[in-house]
């Protein structure tokens, strides 16, 4: 059992509150991620975990240990950076097999805990190479492979990937992941990039100014953001934001925008229930917005303007000017459309979002 | 506005060619992106066209006139570079107007003209300020303000966008792209990125080593990437690559995989030259493949999952396929588990063959 507890957790640096009393729990075997910008607290949280910081108020329990006054060797976790350490001088083989000599194991064993390790990091035929010639991506493998040789009770990551170019990336999240799924060791991984939270993880804690904003797993945060920035930071292309004044109009419930409005009257009683004052913002994924040629039969539809054509690949992101408000919206890349051109717009209903102005918490 | 010619450029450094012999032609008022890995030479080209390092052989004209030897001045072009590159000593009001300083212009049109640029960057609040209690968004802004208040012919960038973060990233793409046209400035900029390539220029020339590889249409390039270097780097997630052996046998031809078949006789034509049993590599993107639960009309290809990655609305899914592992990108509304079986169907219409020791592709 390695479940990760933190409790009341704060911790400051002269006056910045880096981390404000985060409470956290990580399952045996589960992959967390924290995620969040640069300075959010994820990194010094990770620290705490791995007793190098001390923090000032909370606790920390690793398994049923309270680790609080254990220095990072006594608490059976294990550490790798964005910055992979490799030992120059020594083969990956003396690399991975160096912090096993340390805890004087014998010659046979180290070689089985090596040679296994490193067949799952697919690096057992490079092992009698110098280390510190091999590729960004070996090296890293070879840091990994230095932490899972000890086979440890917690893995703490800390952006692992980011100095890796984007083709790698990709290819180590996916060996990350499946690693993970093999070994089924308790995983907590810090990284700026929503992309690797939302791939890896099982659930992410996202982070700002030292605050926990919602811990959840990826599907739902990307789709029941707790509040506006967690709708913000989740998600590519970025969510759109509209400000809107919310209005009873016929026993109608209308969000009111420069030159349109919304039916939402479905949403009536949640928003009733939610709002503070009659200021929104309203929050539609690109992914959730249909563009057409013409104007369907249902009242529903926006007119827009084409502003920016984007090939992106397969699919094309269209910024659509309506009267104004610039929304973005994802269009199939042969879908005929020019800069200029009047086009018609359909929200997904089913799949909006209603911040309130002020608070920015979420009312739907 | 000009079209820029490079004619037999070469440029060395030491012993090493850094530009190696580039002929290219940038049209009239398009925006061109200079792709290529870190070290390929983009920002030389761009310096040589600046006119900031002079070529060691060959032409550059701007329309028919060559501009060797011709400051950046005379040229009449402005670069915005990586690293902002303000002058922290001065409010961003003087950061735009010194170039015009510079061009003697009076003191109401330099007025006149920081006013109309700041209020086309969105940063007319931000003119009394100094660029250190600027966010790099903003300082972005201003080094591309005061390259476009002198309006210049020619507008060269050279990574405008890498420093800032990826949020930002996104959203200046789309302005700097505006902005080219509305003010229709021959522009070219370098960029590692193929993502920020594809988004925002009209044509793409893919470097590498000192050399053009291709130079097409955003869309051609993609779709017919002329070998197996521009089909890698061009697009996200990659494209496929898979090794096979060519079959032809009496009635058809057969690409032979570690782990199955595909019938590839509607490509007889372009696989002529290549005699049977010849080892070849085939391509295929990540969008172009259909994932199926079930056997549907035969010929699909068995495959389990491997992993399974939720980006939001899509979803990439790694497949093992004998000993490879595919990618392919779906709808995250589609159900699978890990290590379930499925079946794979390619897009006809979308696979490419490349040789394998030339990396040229055949289709």
């Amino acid at each position: 059992m390695a479940r990760v507890l933190i409790e009341h957790l704060t911790k400051r640096f002269g006056k910045t509150v880096a981390v404000n009393d985060l409470n956290l729990e990580v399952r045996d075997r589960e992959f967390v991620c924290l995620l969040g910008p640069s300075g959010c607290g994820k990194t010094t949280t990770l620290r705490c975990i791995a007793g190098l910081e001390r923090q000032d108020e909370g606790n920390i329990y690793i398994g049923d240990v309270l680790v609080n006054d254990l220095p990072p060797p006594e608490r059976d976790i294990a550490m790798v950076f964005q910055f992979y350490a490799i030992y120059p001088g020594m083969t990956v083989y003396d690399n991975l097999a160096f912090p096993l000599k340390q805890r004087k194991m014998s010659k046979s064993e180290i070689r089985k805990k090596v040679l296994e390790t490193a067949k799952m990091l697919r690096i057992e035929n490079i092992l009698n190479e110098d280390a510190i010639s091999r590729t960004a991506g070996e090296k890293q493998r070879i840091a990994l492979g230095r932490a899972f040789v000890r086979d440890p009770q917690v893995f703490l990551l800390d952006e692992p990937l980011t100095n890796l170019d984007a083709g790698l990336r990709a290819v180590m999240r996916v060996e990350l992941k499946r690693l993970h799924r093999e070994m089924g060791r308790t995983t907590i991984y810090v990284t700026h990039d929503q992309l690797e939270g939302m791939t890896m993880a099982d659930r992410i804690g996202v982070m700002n100014y030292g605050v926990l904003q919602q811990y959840d797993d990826p599907h739902t945060l990307f789709n029941k953001p707790k509040n506006l920035f967690v709708a913000g930071f989740i998600g590519t292309p970025t969510m759109n934001f509209l400000e809107c004044e919310y209005e009873e109009r016929d026993g109608k419930a209308l969000l009111i925008f420069n030159s349109f409005s919304l039916d939402v009257s479905k949403y009536k009683e949640v928003i009733d229930k939610g709002k503070r004052s009659s200021s929104m913002i309203l929050g539609v994924r690109p992914s959730d917005i249909t563009v057409q040629k013409e104007r369907g039969n249902e009242d529903q539809f926006v007119e827009a303007k084409v502003d920016i054509i984007e090939l992106t690949g397969d699919e094309k992101i269209l910024d659509l000017d309506i009267g104004g408000d610039i929304v973005r919206a994802i269009a199939k890349r042969r879908f005929p459309v020019e800069v200029g051109e009047k086009v018609w717009l359909r929200l997904d209903l089913d799949r909006l979002h209603i911040f309130d102005k002020k608070t920015e918490e979420a009312i739907l | 506005m000009p079209q820029v010619i490079l004619e037999d450029i070469v440029k060395k450094y030491g012993k090493r060619n850094v530009v190696d012999n580039l002929n290219i032609k940038f049209e009239d008022g398009s925006f061109t992106c200079l792709l290529g890995p870190p070290g390929a030479g983009k920002t030389t080209i761009l310096r040589i066209i600046a006119g900031l390092i002079e070529q060691d052989h060959g032409n550059v004209y701007f329309d028919d006139r060559i501009v060797n030897g011709l400051s950046p001045a005379e040229r009449d072009v402005a670069m915005v570079f990586q690293s902002f590159a303000l002058y922290p000593h001065l409010t961003v009001y003087d950061n735009i107007a010194s170039p015009l300083r510079k061009k003697r212009l009076s003191d109401s049109e330099i007025k006149s003209k920081v006013s109309e640029v700041a209020e086309i960057l969105g940063i007319s609040h931000l003119l009394d300020k100094r660029p250190a209690l600027l966010s790099g968004g903003e300082k972005q802004r201003v080094g591309i303000g005061r390259a476009i208040a002198k309006e210049p012919s020619v507008l060269l960038m050279d990574e405008p966008l890498s420093n800032l973060d990826a949020k930002l990233r996104l959203h200046m793409r789309a302005e700097l792209r505006k902005l080219q046209r509305r003010l229709g400035i021959t522009t070219i900029m370098g960029t590692p990125d193929d993502i920020e390539a594809l988004t925002m220029a009209d044509n793409v020339a893919v470097i590498r080593d000192g050399k053009l590889i291709q130079y097409d249409s955003v869309e051609e390039i993609y779709d017919h990437p002329k070998n197996l270097f521009v089909a890698e780097f061009i697009g996200s997630p990659k494209m496929n690559i898979l090794q096979f052996t060519l079959l032809k046998e009496e009635d058809k031809t057969i690409g032979k995989f570690d782990s199955f078949e595909l019938d590839l006789s509607n490509y007889d034509d372009v696989l002529k030259g290549i005699s049977s049993g010849e080892e070849l590599l085939f391509g295929i993107r990540p969008p172009d493949i259909t994932i199926l639960p079930d056997r549907r009309m035969g010929g699909e290809i068995e495959a389990l999952v491997y992993t399974l990655e939720p980006i939001g609305a899509d979803m990439v899914v790694n497949l093992r396929v004998g000993e490879n592992i595919i990618r392919t990108k779906v709808s995250s509304t589609l159900k699978l588990e890990v290590d379930q079986k499925v079946f794979l169907r390619f897009d006809e219409r979308a696979i490419h063959i490349f040789d394998k020791k030339t990396g040229n592709a055949l289709i």
